[in-house]
């Protein structure tokens, strides 16, 4: 289940830019849902473990992914850190945030206005296992995006 | 008046292709993952841009390699363009934006996080998108005829401070959201609303406005973004005499407030 937090945390994730090329493991990216988000999130195409290929980058390390499918490996495979900011998420990874709701525990500090239903026709939703302040689940992506537009505190949080 | 030149950062390689003119004191780099943002920088970093108006960048925080030490060494040199990458955490801290709006040179930040306590304007943001997906593109508009006004039912402007005896004359149902950060509420449980809003100070709202428009499309509401009322009023026909403001002005609002109280104060209201 996807946690969302509206108050800063103890610890969290700001960006996993950097970190990820210090922890990741191999066997993190034999996983076929690694493969596939790397595929539709950079439209790269992983060669090995190590290496990927971009068709605007070449042959790249896989330490030059972005962020924000570095981050969904994290949440798929680093049972250490739990708890990411929203901000190294771009939009076109909620679908993927969506799916990994119902596969792993995580928290997802809101610190800006990520839209979980991004890429569905308008009016559409996708399904999503989210827990929002005081308990609330929801099961509809634009019903938790609704919740965090009313309950969140972006860019108020820091000093 | 004219503004200063904009210079313009330019990254062109093989495949990758950014020119992106600096028009004002902070220019925010936002969009998708995996989009080239932090390519962008990396570019920077390895000196492969081109920047134009004598200008110069400075990267936070690998300044030190370049002979600057801190930002505080930055403050005084007017052609700093100061660039940072989402992961300088340290952007986020109120001191560091208070010393950002008393900094006289630029900044180029790619950052989701949206900043409050410093003012900027919808255009001050650069969306870098790859997509093909249209109905993702920023939903807002800047032209009243764009309007839809079959569509429209209410009016809700930003606040009281927004021309809302003006707006009233013209849709007699307005309302104020009260504030910017409201909007994005509203928005989600309004119907075939306009929400009128100002432009110039906008900037950190509006990516959570935006996300609200396109969450609920469905609800048939639609958001005018006008320079602020005052810059309204100095480019109306009316009046004619806005002058735009120096690029690195730090409150684009207040200094069309500011010009508009001087013109009035020196010329009095009969135009």
């Amino acid at each position: 289940m996807m946690t969302i937090a509206f108050f800063k945390p103890e610890s969290y994730l700001y960006s996993v830019s950097k970190l990820f090329g210090l922890i990741y493991e191999h066997e993190w990216m034999e996983d076929p849902e690694v493969r596939q988000m790397i595929r539709d999130i950079d439209n790269t195409e992983l060669i090995n473990p190590t290496s990927a290929f971009s068709p605007i980058l070449g042959s790249i390390s896989v330490d030059r992914l972005s962020g924000g499918v570095k981050g969904l490996i994290m949440i798929k495979h680093d049972e250490e850190r739990r708890t990411y900011s929203s901000c190294m998420f771009g939009d076109n990874c909620a679908e993927w945030l969506c799916k990994l709701s119902f596969e792993v525990d995580f928290t997802l500090y809101s610190q800006h206005a990520l839209s979980f239903s991004h890429g569905l026709e308008p009016g559409k939703s996708r399904p999503i296992n989210c827990c929002g302040r005081d308990g609330r689940v929801f099961t509809d992506s634009r019903e938790a995006f609704k919740h965090t537009a009313v309950y969140g505190r972006w860019g108020e949080d820091d000093d | 008046m004219t503004n200063d030149k904009a210079p313009i950062i330019s990254v062109n390689l093989k495949k990758i292709n950014y020119s992106i003119p600096l028009r004002s004191k902070y220019t925010f780099i936002t969009g998708d993952s995996g989009n080239g943002k932090s390519t962008f920088i990396s570019a920077i970093e390895q000196d492969l841009h081109t920047i134009t108006s004598g200008y110069f960048t400075v990267l936070i925080p690998k300044g030190e390699r370049q002979g600057y030490l801190t930002l505080d060494d930055c403050m005084h040199q007017e052609k700093a363009i100061l660039v940072a990458d989402e992961d300088y955490n340290y952007m986020h801290y109120k001191s560091f934006q208070s010393l950002m709006s008393k900094t006289k040179g630029l900044f180029v930040l790619v950052e989701r996080y949206p900043f409050p306590s410093l003012s900027y304007a919808s255009t001050d943001i650069v969306h870098f998108d790859n997509s093909k997906n249209h109905n993702l593109l920023p939903t807002y508009l800047y032209d009243i005829d764009s309007v839809k006004w079959e569509h429209v039912k209410n009016v809700i402007i930003e606040d009281s401070g927004s021309g809302l005896s003006f707006f009233k004359t013209i849709f007699q149902n307005t309302k104020t959201s009260c504030g910017k950060d409201n909007i994005r509420k509203l928005i989600t449980s309004e119907r075939n609303t306009l929400f009128i809003a100002d432009a110039l100070g906008i900037g950190s709202s509006i990516q959570a406005i935006n996300s609200a428009l396109i969450e609920s499309s469905d609800r048939c509401n639609q958001l005018l973004l006008v320079d602020s009322f005052e810059a309204l009023v100095l480019k109306s026909k009316f009046m004619n005499m806005w002058e735009h403001p120096p690029i690195n002005c730090s409150n684009k609002e207040e200094y069309a407030t500011q010009l508009l109280i001087s013109i009035v104060s020196q010329n009095g209201t009969n135009y």
